[in-house]
């Protein structure tokens, strides 16, 4: 014999369902956030592995500087090359005004953060060159 | 050694007979119900079928030419060879229990009275004025004028032994759906849960494989755990590209600035805030179109001029 109302037993099976329902697209809903978040997270990473490669990478910083610095006809012209803490200084001296020009080309297309520079002429072919990098 | 297995005495539940004329004052107790002649109609066949099942099929085009038009149930005994049959309304049957105030919950089992007085060979009075007969075998309630009865029902209820045949009834006559539909919509419902639960456990799966693709990109970008610290780095970053491309336009211009003849840069220094010349002037009369030129970019926060040496500064 029925002891429980089969119209509450129904009412029972459409409360389940109006949840399961809700359950889903909740879910879906939450889904949806995640997948942005993952696609945010990957393209913030991207442009933070980016900016930190360029700006905020002393060894890659030094390297290149090393590299320039080695370079004919520069190499024969560094009086100093010095670092500090996270300030890398470097001095070259005897160059005319071409060959500045070709210098300071080279190093302000490279990624480094220039903190001072001093350009000091005593002649047209002793020009001398200072700069401050940061690291 | 066996341990001896004490079982309580199942305590016998309170038999009523459920007739036209039955009153029904108890409490809320828990009953057994025998359904009087008068809410059923009776048919002995023997049918071209083994099982009671098989009969259960057959029932309702045996009572078809026999009971009113209404909606009936069917019930079905094997007895020997023969079948009984029984056509019953449940609304009836559950009006007159409302009418009584008995609750469905209340009531073990149902009985009919047919098979639980097949013996019964004396009349039995069920009220002041019916009586409950066995003739040629078939129960029936008659007024007490035709039969004398000069046993009582109760003390005969007090005697019975039940049988284990029960008849099924659905006392929850709902207005709204019938039973059918109540159960069509319950499977349906059923395996829309199914499928629902199915797809949220899917759904779920995919949910937690973003969630750990979230954490591997975090850790293979070393990116911060907050998205306020997130922000703040990028703005860091970006800002000081920012800064460094300006410089780099800055330095541009102070680079292109051009002199007379006879007039060179004898210093210059640079650095984030601004800029510094000492500039050699063949003519102390150029100082003034090398400050127009600068002003047109720049503030010139400082401008003198010493021994034709025209020192200049700017700030960005």
């Amino acid at each position: 014999m029925n002891k429980i109302n089969p119209l509450y037993i129904l009412g029972f099976f459409v409360l389940v369902l109006i949840l399961t329902v809700i359950q889903n697209y909740s879910i879906q809903n939450k889904i949806a956030e995640a997948a942005q978040l993952v696609s945010t997270i990957k393209q913030n990473g991207q442009e933070i592995s980016t900016l930190k490669k360029h700006w905020k990478n002393s060894k890659q910083t030094v390297q290149h500087i090393e590299a320039l610095l080695n370079q004919n006809p520069f190499k024969s012209k560094v009086i100093k090359k010095e670092r500090k803490a996270s300030l890398y200084k470097i001095a070259l001296h005897n160059l005319d005004a071409p060959l500045l020009d070709r210098f300071l080309g080279k190093i302000l297309n490279e990624y480094v953060v220039l903190k001072k520079l001093t350009i000091d002429r005593a002649s047209s072919t002793d020009i001398s060159v200072t700069l401050e990098i940061e690291l | 050694m066996k341990l001896p297995i004490k079982s309580r005495p199942r305590k016998r539940l309170k038999i009523l007979f459920l007739d036209k004329e039955t009153h029904y004052s108890g409490s809320d107790e828990r009953l057994n119900i025998i359904l009087s002649p008068s809410y059923y109609w009776f048919k002995k066949e023997t049918l071209p079928v083994k099982y009671v099942s098989q009969a259960q099929t057959l029932a309702p085009s045996q009572f078809d030419s026999i009971v009113p038009e209404g909606s009936y149930k069917y019930a079905v005994i094997k007895k020997d060879d023969l079948f009984w049959l029984f056509a019953y309304d449940e609304a009836r049957i559950a009006e007159k229990l409302k009418e009584l105030g008995i609750k469905p919950s209340q009531i073990e089992a149902f009985y009919l009275a047919q098979n639980e007085f097949d013996n019964l060979n004396v009349p039995l009075a069920i009220s002041s004025n019916r009586v409950l007969v066995h003739n040629e075998g078939v129960l029936s309630v008659m007024p007490r004028a035709y039969v004398d009865a000069t046993h009582s029902l109760d003390a005969a209820l007090d005697q019975l032994t039940l049988s284990k045949h029960k008849v099924s009834l659905n006392l929850f006559q709902n207005s709204v759906l019938d039973e059918k539909w109540i159960y069509r919509f319950s499977a349906i419902s059923i395996v829309f849960i199914v499928l629902y639960l199915t797809s949220y456990l899917l759904f779920k799966s995919d949910l937690k494989e973003l969630r750990t693709e979230q954490y591997a990109l975090t850790q293979q970008y070393e990116l911060p755990e907050t998205s306020f610290q997130l922000k703040s780095l990028m703005r860091s970053l970006t800002s000081k590209e920012d800064r460094q491309i300006a410089l780099r336009q800055h330095l541009k211009k102070l680079f292109s600035l051009r002199l007379s003849s006879g007039d060179y840069v004898k210093k210059f220094e640079f650095n984030a805030k601004g800029a510094q010349y000492e500039i050699v002037l063949s003519d102390i009369k150029h100082a003034e179109s090398i400050k127009k030129w600068l002003q047109k970019e720049f503030t010139i926060k400082s401008a003198k001029v010493v021994d034709k040496t025209f020192y200049i500064g700017v700030r960005l």
